[in-house]
């Protein structure tokens, strides 16, 4: 391993500080699942390493009414087990629960995840069908950019003395009549401690009279350089009626972007087939939560009676 | 009176049936004991609390004082000459002692897997080769104060090297036109094993299949990298501290490689963190012991994963067409099976493992008209060698696959193809092998069978819908040592010390399989003492006797054995001792649970300790004896695994649900350990049907296997429930009948798994692993 200094600042006040005097080449530290390699392989190298994992302050789960907040050095595990995102953003705590294996869930972080920016990083595709934006905090202050575009970004996304510190879910203040479901799945080389070979985050809004879907979020990973969303499918979706039976044409949607997005390549005829299994996984986890949504609106609906 | 440990075991279940051995079958006086008191306990591995509590010291945790860090070089490129070596740059890096390369190491050509001298190999192997002959070969290495300089030193090497035309594919390797790697070309290495005449049994058939079947090149995956230290000493002695298979075979080829007389090389067995045969080859020692004796200074080399993949030893990718010829009524008629051996860039044991493989197509089934016919080529790839099964998993995936292609054919059950063709007790081996003593094959799948509901879970419907379901089943044989094929014997000094307890001298090397404990469960039995009373450390050349190592499914069946002689020799010597102190005949002296009285005085008794202090005093003896051990049989191991599987047909993901092991061991020593192999040994065989492979690119002889993101292990989520039946019916010359279990613990699982897929998808799918893309494509075939 390259030689390195490392400084530990246990607050944000503190960590702001010494950015401001650091020279040289700054790399930060969070979970170090991924860094921690890449030092010992020598393929990265910096003159200070920035440990930001002690910070308490970042390491937190709130809501208020506009959005729910994850702050930066909350861990995957943590994300796995947040009641309130079990509730209001299962895809990202199903995607949570599903990276690595527990010991790697104990330490990296959702914010690593998205500065690693790997194809198949499992929390990305939920992220972005939840709209996440990423806040950012550095030596010219605070910034913020969505997810999508953070992705987006040909080069570092992040400039020097940067780090994210917070990532952001809109909150639905709910549109009265709607139900809002999302789901993660993956494809790996086996069931768990895999790397995705495809992975899907769907989230649905729809009505809770006749379950015509109003919104529509595909995200997929593992199919070329970055995650991305489906417009087509997504606009494909919205206003169909929530069934058993659209999974079946959603999967048959998911194989042409999977033509589209990786066509001639090695995994192509592989690919083409799975996201058809991997649909149908996510599909029948949506619906067995609309079942808890209907019956909870057609519960209601007695009462009315 | 003391009761040191007979109460205790007296109390403990006995897990085996009652012993049924007689002297008819070869047993001795004491195997017909009705109550085993040691033998069949579960006890815990002797060093299994340090290693759970991680108190053990591996080689990897030894720090000696001024110890250097050797780093290893490899290549980049699959084949080239190396035309330049630039040092100066890294030598001057401070901190760096000395770089090694081709041109100040010695050029002594040897084979890593000689284990004894005299042993006929083809030697292509030195320390750093002129020539690279894979992307892995050893160019340089750097010495240095610290693994960090070392690794900094290394990036400074510059080398020029003159690529030479490559060849990745076993296949590719026979055709006439492929370039050479090693002078002659390949095959390098061919033979035929002949019983009968397959040429008439064709047009008799009922049903012929033909199949190519691919097997993986694949890692052994041991938790503990490859890891060696060496230190010299004042009078030119080296000393090594290896986790290896064979201390022996270490000593040797050290010796040959520096120059040294054997009494200069001191090689101990250091604890294992798992082989699997991955350290049965002498790989780093050479390097270590050389860099040891120009440093002068203690010298440790520990690779990581990617080297260990990349620059130790796999299992050889085996390419074979099998073709059988059934009769109307399932007996086989014939079967030519045909295996090319890719062994990789340097030969190490292709031939012997090619061979190895051709026993086994004898030993299994009563076939009487089959020939085998074994290829062994190099390639540039990673060098292929001893690998858990010696051959046996490839050759039982090769052919117990085609055989439920057979099966399919004519209709037939493949349980009952096989009770049908399997050898029975007293069978012989048709091609000249040592007899396969009592072989309890039909026992393993009558029973297997019957536990598992194969009958029942066979008819089941596969299922027409997203997930299938199957259920396969395959058979394997072993063998037991190297009784008939090469020297087998094994010499120990055990002795009873002044307060009774003993400590036996031998060369074993435990593997982490439990050799240790089990030799002391032997002597414990025999002897009549708590196990616990019994040190058995681990070889030590210096001190040690010989021992032919860890290898051949041998240690139980043969080492067990001398253990066994030497507990009956010491158990003499203290009788015929104590007969003198207590002026009686050596029959009439009594021994139980650690007291010794003679029968004609039953008030007067000893503790063991007691006479053995009486024994020295008065008769100026020690009680101790050294006794050698020469194997006369090598009985076959058996094994049958039954499994159900679910296959996705989507995403083409295979789950074992279930898998029942049915094994012929002969005798539990320690029915914990066997059932640890099974299970261990059922983990691999997944891995290797399903999803195991180092995958040489053969473009360009890249590894894309070379870590564990993408080499994928079968894990603990992923393991099915795992039930196994032991057959200990005893019979053969093992300690109390017992037979190995290590390594055909794997052989029968992947043929196994492959099989309950076919049944599932109705396909016929013969390349392994079985990846998710390889079942997508066939079902794809299969619908268009």
């Amino acid at each position: 391993m390259p030689a390195f200094r490392l400084v530990c600042p246990s607050t944000l006040g503190e960590a702001l500080a010494i950015l401001a005097d650091l020279h040289g080449e700054i790399i930060f530290l969070n979970g170090g699942t991924d860094l921690i390699l890449q030092l010992k392989e020598g393929s990265r190298r910096a003159d200070w390493l920035v440990d930001l994992s002690q910070l308490d302050e970042l390491n937190y789960i709130q809501a208020d009414r506009e959005s729910i907040r994850i702050g930066g050095t909350t861990t995957f595990a943590t994300t796995a087990r947040s009641p309130l995102l079990w509730e209001e953003a299962r895809c990202l705590a199903q995607a949570a629960a599903q990276v690595g294996s527990t010991q790697i869930r104990n330490r990296a972080t959702l914010a690593g995840n998205i500065v690693t920016a790997s194809a198949a990083g499992d929390s990305l595709p939920a992220l972005l069908v939840l709209g996440a934006e990423v806040g950012i905090l550095g030596p010219l202050g605070r910034r913020r950019v969505s997810l999508a575009q953070f992705l987006a970004e040909p080069g570092p996304a992040l400039q020097r003395g940067e780090f994210i510190a917070e990532i952001e879910l809109p909150r639905e203040s709910g549109r009265g009549e709607s139900w809002i479901v999302s789901a993660f799945g993956k494809v790996g080389s086996r069931s768990t401690v895999t790397i995705a070979r495809l992975n899907m985050a769907v989230r649905l809004e729809a009505e809770a009279g006749d379950g015509r879907i109003q919104a529509a979020g595909v995200a997929l990973g593992a199919l070329g350089k970055t995650p991305f969303r489906t417009g087509q499918v997504e606009r494909k979706l919205a206003g169909c009626q929530f069934s058993e039976t659209l999974g079946r044409d959603l999967a048959e949607w998911l194989t042409a972007v999977v033509d589209e997005a990786i066509p001639g390549r090695y995994s192509q005829a592989y690919k083409r087939e799975a996201i058809r299994g991997l649909a149908y996984d996510v599909w029948g986890e949506l619906l067995r939560q609309a079942v808890g949504w209907k019956s909870y609106s057609s519960l209601s609906e007695d009462r009315r009676k | 009176m003391s009761d040191l440990g007979a109460g205790k075991a007296n109390g403990l279940n006995i897990t085996s049936g009652p012993v049924e051995a007689n002297l008819e079958e070869g047993g001795t006086d004491l195997m017909k004991a009705e109550v085993l008191k040691q033998v069949g306990r579960s006890i815990p591995m002797h060093d299994a609390v340090a290693k759970a509590t991680g108190r053990i010291r591996y080689t990897g945790d030894i720090d000696m004082p001024g110890m250097l860090h050797a780093k290893l070089l490899l290549s980049p490129v699959p084949h080239a000459r190396i035309r330049r070596i630039e040092t100066a740059e890294a030598l001057a890096v401070p901190g760096v002692w000395d770089v090694f390369t081709y041109e100040n190491t010695p050029s002594v050509l040897y084979n890593s897997q000689v284990w004894f001298a005299g042993q006929e190999a083809s030697k292509d192997e030195r320390l750093f080769p002129d020539t690279v002959r894979f992307i892995g070969d050893r160019v340089a290495a750097v010495v240095a104060a610290d693994k960090e300089t070392a690794a900094r030193a290394l990036s400074l090497i510059k080398v020029e090297y003159e690529e030479l035309p490559a060849v990745f594919e076993a296949e590719e390797a026979l055709r006439p036109d492929a370039p050479p790697i090693h002078p002659g070309g390949s095959p390098f290495f061919s033979k035929e094993l002949v019983v009968g005449d397959v040429r008439d049994i064709w047009p008799r058939a009922k049903a012929i299949a033909e199949d190519r079947v691919e097997t993986p090149k694949i890692h052994h995956a041991a938790l503990e990298t490859h890891v060696c230290l060496a230190f010299p000493d004042h009078n030119g002695k080296i000393t090594l501290v290896t986790p290896c298979q064979i201390l022996y075979s270490v000593r040797l080829i050290v010796a040959t490689v520096l120059g040294l007389p054997f009494n200069k090389v001191r090689v101990l067995k250091a604890p294992m963190g798992g082989s699997f045969g991955g350290k049965q080859e002498v790989i780093l020692e050479p390097l270590a012991a050389f860099f040891s004796r120009e440093t002068g200074r203690p010298v440790k080399i520990e690779l990581n994963r990617q080297e260990t993949i990349l620059t130790t030893r796999t299992r050889t990718k085996t390419i074979g067409y099998v073709r059988t010829a059934l009769a109307e009524d399932g007996k086989i008629l014939g079967r030519t099976v045909r295996t090319v051996v890719d062994t990789g860039a340097y030969t190490s044991n292709g031939p012997i493992i090619g061979v190895a493989m051709g026993k086994k197509v004898f030993r299994l089934y009563r076939i009487e008209n089959q020939l085998y016919r074994t290829e062994s080529v190099h390639t540039n790839t990673p060098v292929a060698g001893a690998a858990r099964g010696y051959g046996s998993p490839q050759i039982h995936a090769i052919t117990e696959i085609n055989l439920d292609h057979v099966a399919r054919i004519l209709g037939l059950d493949p349980v009952e193809l096989r009770l049908k063709n399997l050898v029975h007790p007293g069978d012989f081996d048709l091609s000249g092998g040592p007899p396969l003593g009592q072989a309890r094959i039909l026992e393993c799948v009558r029973e297997g069978a019957k536990a598992f509901g194969w009958a029942e879970r066979r008819k089941r419907p596969q299922g027409d819908g997203r997930f299938r379901r199957g259920a396969g089943m395959a058979c394997a044989t072993h063998s037991n040592g190297y009784f008939a094929a090469y020297p087998d014997f094994t010499t120990m000094t055990l002795r009873m010390l002044e307060d009774g307890s003993l400590i036996l001298n031998s060369g074993i090397q435990d593997l982490g399989c439990g050799t240790v404990t089990s030799m002391k469960q032997i002597i414990a039995e025999v002897l009549e003492v708590d196990p616990e009373r019994i040190e058995a450390p681990e070889g030590d050349t210096e001190t040690s006797p010989w021992d032919a190592g860890s290898q051949a499914s041998r240690v139980t069946h043969v080492a067990g054995a001398c253990a066994f002689e030497a507990a009956v020799k010491v158990k003499e010597m203290l009788r015929r001792e104590t007969a003198k102190i207590l002026e009686c005949s050596p029959q009439e002296v009594r021994l139980e649970s650690e007291r010794i009285w003679s029968a004609a005085k039953p008030e007067e008794n000893f503790s063991y300790g007691e006479m053995v202090s009486l024994i020295q005093s008065r008769n100026r003896s020690e009680v101790i004896v050294t006794s050698t051990y020469r194997a006369q049989d090598n009985p076959g191991s058996y094994g049958a695994n039954f499994v159900e599987v679910e296959v996705d047909t989507l995403t083409g993901l295979v789950r074992v649900l279930e898998v029942l092991a049915a094994h012929d061991v002969g005798r539990a020593i320690n029915p914990g350990f066997v059932k640890g192999q099974i299970y261990g040994g059922i983990q691999m065989g997944i891995g290797y049907a399903l999803s195991e492979d180092i995958a040489i690119d053969p473009n360009n002889g890249r590894a894309k296997g070379d870590r564990f993101s993408r080499y994928h292990l079968i894990n603990a989520p992923d393991m099915p429930p795992v039930k196994v039946i032991l057959i200990e019916k005893g019979g053969d010359l093992g300690p109390f009948g017992a037979k190995s279990i290590g390594e055909i613990a794997t052989c029968p699982t992947a043929p196994a798994v492959v099989n309950a897929v076919n049944h599932a998808l109705g396909t016929n799918l013969t390349s392994l692993p079985l990846t998710p893309d390889k079942i997508i494509q066939a079902l794809h075939y299969s619908r268009h």
